[in-house]
């Protein structure tokens, strides 16, 4: 089975028609992959995603025109591969232990080691988790170890931590959040 | 799943629920059940109600809940204080008012935790459900319109300005072409047989219904 075959029928008929794309124009892919398909690639059960995440910067015209026609043809949205994270802080070593697994012929995605993962969502929960609870419910799904949660917690204060307290007055209490999702 | 059917971007997509005719105020009370299940399904859910709240019609709404119809009523009391909040028409929704009941405090997503005091929901919270602020973001959680309008023939008729029982019945028909009683279209978009009757003959009497299929 394909790693992608889980994925909703526009999601994955806009990443067939993209790899088709790429084949025309002899271009191979490679997008490093984060949120939540990452975890999808991770084997999680994919509950309510609704783009594709990459740190990977997509500045090729060609291909954004590709992307954009795509999504006019399946009734998606412009952004249903976006490099929004792009310039994202991720921890030291990264690249050199992404995974790769093909999305196609001429698609490689990309994606984080899991305990890459389960920091890149901490941290994504520190900036947005008061608002929003969706990066919880992913570590939530991730079960990450104590051990897991700990590296995570020290990422994010490397990366977080506020310059003043007033500026985040609720740091810590978000760290105490994450250290009680560990297993 | 119905939001997706509906216009939400969502990656459980709409299934064949497309090949039936689905009523637009049935989905909106029934979300009132479902919001603490799973947190981006709320976000989409409300984004959708702050975009297509002012399609929905408030004395069906009305209708369905004198019929029994099952709701949270303090999450309804959140969703009309949201339409309210987003919507020209604030004056239609006061007639659900009086189904709307405060709850004694409640965490809309048990299964995590408290929001920060400091970012409750405000439009939940004053009906006793602590619940998150979310982030509402049209182009992250709704397909695009012209894609709802094409897909959807129940919001397309409503977007494009007919009346209510019109624009159900058009909807309807376009699913159920081989089915003319009245009574039956009545009974399910949950109108007064007499307005489906009355749209029904004007269709017939243009030529227009048999267009539509």
């Amino acid at each position: 089975m394909s790693p992608i075959s889980g994925l909703s029928e526009k999601l994955l008929a806009a990443l067939k028609d993209l790899d088709i794309w790429a084949g025309q124009y002899q271009v191979q892919l490679e997008i490093i992959i984060i949120g939540a398909f990452a975890l999808y690639l991770h084997g999680l059960e994919l509950r309510a995603t609704n783009d594709i995440d990459t740190l990977t910067e997509l500045k090729d015209e060609r291909l954004l025109r590709a992307i954009e026609e795509i999504a006019q043809k399946h009734g998606l949205n412009e952004n249903w591969l976006n490099d929004q994270a792009s310039g994202l802080s991720v921890p030291d070593g990264f690249l050199l232990r992404l995974n790769r697994v093909a999305l196609g012929s001429h698609i490689v995605a990309l994606v984080p080691c899991r305990q890459d993962l389960i920091s890149l969502k901490s941290a994504a929960f520190m900036i947005r988790g008061g608002e929003d609870p969706k990066d919880y419910t992913d570590l939530q799904a991730l079960q990450p170890s104590r051990n897991e949660i700990d590296e995570a917690i020290r990422f994010v204060r490397k990366t977080n931590t506020p310059p003043k307290p007033r500026f985040y007055p609720d740091f810590e209490e978000m760290i105490g959040r994450l250290s009680g999702i560990a297993k | 799943m119905k939001l997706c059917y509906f216009g939400g971007n969502l990656n459980s997509g709409a299934g064949k629920l497309g090949q039936v005719y689905l009523d637009l105020e049935d989905f909106f009370l029934e979300a009132t059940l479902h919001m603490g299940e799973e947190p981006r399904v709320t976000q989409c859910f409300l984004t959708w109600l702050v975009k297509y709240g002012i399609i929905l019609s408030p004395s069906k709404i009305r209708r369905l809940l004198k019929e029994g119809r099952t709701v949270n009523h303090a999450v309804l009391g959140a969703f009309i204080d949201i339409l309210e909040a987003n919507n020209r028409q604030k004056k239609h929704w006061k007639i659900i008012r009086r189904f709307v009941h405060k709850a004694s405090s409640y965490l809309l997503f048990s299964q995590l935790p408290a929001p920060l005091p400091s970012k409750v929901n405000p439009f939940f919270r004053k009906y006793g459900v602590l619940t998150y602020t979310f982030q509402l973001d049209e182009s992250k959680y709704l397909q695009p319109a012209h894609a709802t309008f094409q897909s959807c023939p129940e919001i397309r008729y409503r977007a494009m300005g007919m009346g209510i029982p019109a624009a159900d019945l058009r909807s309807f028909y376009e699913k159920h072409p081989d089915i003319h009683s009245v009574y039956e279209i009545a009974k399910r978009t949950h109108h007064p047989r007499t307005s489906i009757y009355l749209s029904y003959r004007l269709f017939e009497d243009l030529g227009s219904l048999s267009r539509v299929a």
